[in-house]
This record gives C-alpha cells, structure tokens and sequence, in this order.
C-alpha cells in the first residue's frame, strides 16, 4: 500500500494534531470518525479542529484535517490532485450537514469552509534533498472553476519543510520564555482593510503559517516588553531592508521596545552583513536608536521529540 | 532607503493582484504555496494572499507581473542602414554610451558591448545591455518605481548594414534601444523596423500566409495554427478603437489545411469574410515539427505595442517518444531559444520587405 497506513499513518495523525494544538488550535471531536454529509453518505475524516481567526474575520473557523505520511518513491501527482478534490468534496458535504452540528455542536457558530492536508514524507532526508516533484504537484492542481457567487473553500498543503518551521517556531518561542521569563503571544497588527484593532493571542492563525514573517509580543514580571520578529525569508540585505520596510508600516518598530530578530534559513554570508543590517534598524532618529538583536531559531532536521512523546 | 523596498500595505497588494496580475500567475502564485480557493474569483485570491506577509522574493514576484514582464522572452529587431557603407554600429553606439547624457537623465543605463565567442565562419555578435527605471504615477506606491533590464544584441548584415535583436522581457524594451539610436543618427542612415502600419490587410494575411512555410527554414515542416488573433478597427493609439478577437479553433483547422495544401490564405472562406469586415491579422502561433527528429515547436509571431511592431516567442517545445508518441514538453537552452526566434525573425524580416506596401 502506498501510504504508510496503519500504525505510521495513525501515529503522524496525532503528532499532526498535537503540533496543531501547541500552536493555540482546539481539537474537536476523536481521531479517525466517520460523519454523515447532507447527501447521508459516511465521510472518513482523521480529525477535526477550530481556531479564531483574530485577524482577517474575527470568526471562529472549522477544519477538516487530512494526515497523510506517504514516502516520496510511493507519492503520485495524480492521487494528490484526489486528495485536492476530495478534501475540498468533504468540506462541501460537512458543512451543511445536520449530523455534523448535532455531533460536534462546537462548529455551529463557525465558519466552515477549510480543510489542511498535513503530508509527511518518512524519508525526510530524500524529500529535503528533492522536492521538485512535490512543487510540480502542487502547481499542476486543477480546482473547481469559478462560479458568481459560489462560496469558496480554503485548501491548505502543510508538507515536510512547512511542518518543520512550526516545529521550530514553537521551540523558539518555548526558549524564548524560558530565557526571559515571559508569556510570548503572536502579535496581530490592526488591518486597514477590516478595521480591527491589534490583538494579541496565543494561537497562530492560518495566515501567519503562510506567512515569510510572524510577529509576537510578550512582557517579564518586571513590565519590560519585547517584541519578537520570527523570520522565515531570505538573508540578504534587500530582504531586510524590505522586512524592516513592512514592520514599520505595521507599526511593529518603537524605539522604547527592545526588538529580537530570530531567523530560520541559513547564509554563510550573512555575519557579514549582519552589521549593516542592525545599522539598517537600529539608526539614530531624535537621539534615539532601536535596541535590536539578531538571533537563530533551531532548524530541526526530523520530527522533533515534542512532537514524539504519544 | 531603496524606494523599490517600500512594503506594500494589504490594501496596495490586493489591489495589485487582483487589478494588474495575470489570472495563471496568480493560480501558480498561491498553489506553489499550497494554498487552494477552490471556486474563486480573482478578487477572492487577492483577498486572501493580501492577508499574508511576504519576504523581498516574493513581492519582487508580484511586482515583476504587475510591471507585465514575461518569463517567457521575444526577440524583436531592427535594420539600421546607412549611405555611407564604413558606418560602423559598434563605434557609432559606444559614442552615444560615453558621451550621450540625455539617457542618463532619464534612469537608462547602457553597458560596453561584449564580443560573443562565435565559431570559425560565422557572424561576429555583440552583446549589450541596458537597465532602465520608470517612475510611475499612481496611488500605489508599491509599483511605483519600475526597474528592467534587457539584452539586446548587434551583427553587420553587410556594408553599411546592421541588424539590432532585442530580447525583450516586455514589448516596450524594444522601444529604449530604438530611441537611443533614433535620437542620434543622421539623415544618411535610416531605421527599419517591422511594423503592421506599413502593410496592407491584403499583405498582412500574405504575411502570416508565407511566414506559416518559411518562418523557421527548411528543416521545420509547418503542421498547425494553434492561435489566431484579429484586430478590428484603426490603430488611433485608444484602446477603445481597437478590437482584439481569437479565432475559434473550428475556423483554425481551415486556416491550417489552407496553408498545408499551398493555398492562397486569402481564398480560405473564413479569412474572406473577417477581411472584408474589416479585421487584419496580428497575431499566429504556428507548429512546427523537426523533419528528421521527433520534436515539435510552437512560434508566436504578434504584432504588438504602439506602433505595433513585429515580435517572435517560443510557446512550446516538445518531444515524442514511445510507440504511443507520447509527449513530453523539452526546455530549450537560452541560446537555443534565442537561435530559433532570431531565425524566424530574420526570415520574417525577407518576408516582410516583399510585402511591404505592396
């Protein structure tokens, strides 16, 4: 069979979901249920959540979870594009569907339109030296056309590279308050689009997942406040220039608040440009300059142990 | 700081993706990030990649689109020709490059020509490139400052006779080279481009007719039409008076056997009718395929931009193989993909000056 099904494929279900709950989600319901679609037919579904969606409509969001671990040498283009359609079938016939709200009553107030494939390729040495062939899958989906007025779904694909930068998140941020004695939360910045105002919260939505960069904010038992910037783009001194050009827009730079930099991909070149760039953030304006720091996030090269204690 | 590294608020960025950006580039944008709208309309994809933060890579991407440059090049050219059969293009451009100032002024960046290494018996090829920025006015910042850059390339035909390539990254890259020259030559020399002003709608079809057989040489035999575009109306320079339509692909099989059975293209019913009305060619993709190995290519000829001059691109490369000839799409080097527009240029360009004003 070509998914690692059974045990491998049952225990990556639960470390998907448990990376899934450290990052502020709320698992609804059991692993592996079947729920009956507004068309009465079973839909196999390997777990379910919600999250808040602080940012964009402030709504409560259902998903529908797919975990797939799969080795790159059994992977298909064509069996992901039926995953696509199927995920995105489910989605449809869930989110109407009387047995679904009468289950999990949780869902009633929620906007349910979302399904996230987590694939996991168990040889992830072989998935991080070539993942072209993933890439090509990805691009080469072919959705629903567009129709006036059709409610549309959101699909997300978290594979190997995707689900480690989590992992590494949540580790820094762990780090991070154990070092500082604080109680890091993810930072939303007020939207002139939606009006709302900053919020700050645990949970990472689904947005900041996608993001290149991911802003927290947490305060010590002393009152010192420390912004923390997760950056997950490249180290090159255009990209901070235009990093630093995008928090300052969000408002994220205040010179009376300490700001720590981490970054996740790696550049031999980068400590030589790294005086330039803290010149770039920490300038002197009216006498004051912003005290900034440069650091590295863990880049794990596995599953890390906190996902493995099932 | 660079004005080019101002981060684009959601509002700006939406606006850009779902206004200026293309509709596949969009779909290939957001699924490479594996995220799927299934159902949605443009707006609802700008909406919500609007949402997430970028890094300089990716907005440099956007960017890229929304200023309408092509992954995919074309190559368009020009003669310059002079009375005095010692004019010599090389020194003639290096003069404009140290001592013209009114390029610089403008944001044009032009560089020394570099020598090609070309092989014992063939044309001496020079290399240049020029950079440009454009300013733009418009609310959005983010696209406000354009900065491009293409390569053109410089061979003598004969005495007195040069021939300048482009490989354009978007149509208007021909248009820096050929001011730059244009602004500074004398009356004894003369530019000459291909452009669809200087034919007639009777000559344009005859055009497309002849380029369908000659266009790529003798070792390409013409199988198909894939696309073809009409224009009605006059080029008054508006977009309103101008009315751009793709032939269905019923009429396309006609117009294919047409050029197959070495009929005039002017007798095909079809083209009869769409000359009368008024409409003149201005695009064709034609295939071609290898008369002695299993690859096929698609060519692009278009007439394009104001005034609309003659462009080629490479649409498709592919292959055969296997007693099902099952396809595979092939990469052309950058070199090979030059060599086969340049060719079809140069070809057009013999084609062209038989038809021209007849």
């Amino acid at each position: 069979m070509a998914e690692d099904q059974g045990y491998n494929g049952d225990v990556w279900n639960k470390q998907a979901c448990m990376l899934l709950n450290k990052l502020g989600w709320t698992k609804v319901g059991d692993y592996d249920i079947d729920i009956e679609g507004d068309d009465n037919k079973d839909y196999g579904i390997d777990s379910l959540f919600k999250y808040l969606d602080v940012r964009k409509s402030q709504c409560e969001q259902g998903v529908i979870i797919e975990s797939k671990c799969y080795k790159t040498t059994s992977f298909k283009s064509a069996e992901f594009q039926k995953w696509i359609t199927r995920i995105n079938a489910k989605v449809n016939k869930l989110k109407h569907s009387e047995s679904l709200y009468d289950k999990f009553p949780e869902f009633t107030n929620t906007s349910f339109n979302n399904g996230i494939i987590l694939i996991w390729f168990s040889n992830h040495l072989d998935y991080s030296n070539n993942n072209d062939f993933f890439r090509d899958a990805l691009l080469n989906v072919k959705l629903p056309k567009s129709r006036t007025n059709a409610v549309f779904n959101r699909i997300y694909v978290l594979e190997n590279e995707a689900i480690l930068k989590l992992c590494s998140l949540k580790d820094t941020i762990e780090k991070i308050n154990r070092e500082k004695d604080l109680e890091l939360e993810f930072y939303y910045p007020t939207s002139e689009k939606t009006g709302n105002p900053i919020y700050r919260n645990k949970l990472l939505t689904i947005d900041y997942m996608f993001s290149k960069f991911i802003l927290a904010e947490g305060k010590n038992q002393s009152g010192i406040v420390y912004r923390i910037v997760f950056y997950f783009g490249n180290l090159e001194k255009n990209s901070f220039r235009m990093l630093y050009s995008g928090l300052n827009n969000l408002g994220f730079i205040d010179y009376d608040i300490p700001l720590i930099v981490y970054t996740y991909k790696r550049d031999s070149q980068f400590r030589k440009i790294l005086p330039d760039i803290k010149e770039l953030f920490s300038k002197n304006i009216n006498n004051k300059h912003l005290e900034v720091e440069f650091k590295e996030m863990d880049v794990f090269g596995d599953l890390p142990t906190f996902l493995r204690e099932l | 700081m660079n004005s080019n590294k101002i981060y684009p608020n959601s509002y700006e960025l939406e606006e850009v993706i779902a206004n200026i950006a293309n509709r596949p580039f969009i779909d290939s944008f957001t699924q490479s990030r594996g995220i799927f709208i299934t159902h949605s309309e443009k707006k609802t994809l700008s909406q919500e990649l609007s949402n997430l933060f970028f890094d300089d890579y990716d907005l440099e991407e956007i960017r890229k689109v929304a200023y309408g440059h092509s992954i995919k090049h074309t190559l368009t050219g020009f003669l310059i020709k002079s009375e005095n059969s010692e004019f010599d293009l090389i020194s003639f451009y290096e003069n404009i490059r140290i001592n013209e100032t009114s390029h610089r002024k403008k944001g044009v960046a032009i560089s020394q020509l570099i020598k090609i290494n070309s092989k014992p018996g063939t044309i001496e090829k020079y290399k240049g490139t020029i950079e440009y920025e454009r300013r733009r006015v418009g609310r959005i910042q983010f696209l406000q400052n354009e900065k491009g850059s293409f390569d053109f390339y410089i061979h003598k035909k004969d005495n007195g006779i040069w021939q300048v390539e482009v490989d354009c990254n978007k149509s208007t890259d021909s248009g820096e080279i050929f001011n730059l020259f244009d602004r500074n030559i004398n009356k004894e020399t003369q530019i000459e481009t291909i452009d669809l002003d200087s034919l007639t709608t009777k000559s344009t079809i005859s055009f497309f007719d002849a380029l369908a057989k000659e266009g790529l040489g003798k070792e390409w035999r013409f199988v198909d039409v894939k696309k073809l575009t009409f224009k009605r109306g006059k080029d008054t320079g508006k977009d309103e008076d101008e009315i751009e339509e793709t032939v269905e692909e019923e009429n396309l099989i006609g117009i294919s056997q047409a050029i197959l059975e070495g009929k005039n293209l002017r007798e095909n019913s079809f083209v009869k009718q769409s000359e009368a009305a008024g409409y003149v060619f201005t695009a064709m993709t034609f295939e071609y395929e290898n008369k002695e190995t299993p690859y096929s290519i698609q060519v692009k000829a278009e007439f394009k931009g104001r005034p609309k001059v003659f462009e080629v691109g490479i649409s498709s490369y592919i292959s055969r193989s296997g007693i099902n000839e099952e396809i595979y799409n092939e990469i052309l080097t950058e070199s090979e993909d030059r060599y086969y527009r340049t060719l079809f240029w140069d070809n057009a360009k013999s084609i062209y000056d038989n038809f021209k004003s007849k």
